[in-house]
């Protein structure tokens, strides 16, 4: 899955980890799986 | 057994990259994308029982004048909780080799740590909630550069588990 994150110069890191949690959890709500019922979202 | 062997053992055995992708991936990951590779990069533990973070100086031309000059390259996971394995991205055409890969620096991953240093990650509770603050460096800006759009690539790799019974 990819997607594109609104252009910005500078993003709190609070605000990245929103973006990147929430593409996770979409994809997890698409892609339900074991891992759903225990994932950490992790940033890397 | 010298210190760049014993990183470099550490990288692959304590390393969250290696967790997360595979000992061999991470190494790649640490060389290829960042062009770290393992002799130049250094453990530091704050206190003895920290399992301790892995970094190494900028590559030449991205050294910055901020504080925290080095770069974090990876995290030691020992009793962070459960790493979820990945696939690292690769491309799959020459030419995104060449514009992504060879011709491409990236920046030092971006770790979500908790404001006590020792949880890693964001549990799916507060993703949920939208809650991010009770990481550490919430209000300071991501180091995601200042390019005119970032990609977000999830990759799952399924994991097979084979049970023996004697």
């Amino acid at each position: 899955m990819t997607q594109r994150a609104p252009a910005r110069e500078t993003i709190p890191l609070e605000k990245f980890a929103k973006y990147v949690a929430g593409k996770v959890l979409k994809f997890m709500e698409v892609n339900p799986g074991p891992a759903s019922k225990r994932s950490r979202v992790r940033g890397n | 057994m010298d210190s760049h062997q014993s990183i470099k053992e550490q990288l692959w055995i304590d390393g969250y990259l290696a967790h997360m992708f595979s000992p061999q991936d991470a190494e790649a990951y640490h060389a290829s994308l960042l062009k770290r590779e393992s002799r130049l990069i250094q453990w530091y533990a704050s206190v003895p029982e920290s399992p301790g973070v892995f970094f190494a100086a900028p590559p030449p031309g991205l050294e910055s004048d901020e504080p925290e000059h080095d770069w974090t390259i990876d995290l030691a996971t020992r009793d962070t909780g459960v790493v979820i394995p990945q696939e690292i991205w690769a491309p799959r055409k020459p030419s995104d080799a060449q514009r992504y890969v060879y011709h491409e620096q990236l920046h030092p991953p971006i770790f979500f740590v908790h404001r006590d240093g020792e949880g890693l990650g964001l549990p799916v509770t507060d993703a949920a909630a939208g809650n991010c603050m009770r990481l550490r460096g919430a209000e300071q800006a991501a180091r995601v550069g200042t390019s005119a759009h970032a990609q977000i690539r999830i990759n799952v790799r399924t994991l097979s588990v084979l049970i023996v019974r004697a």
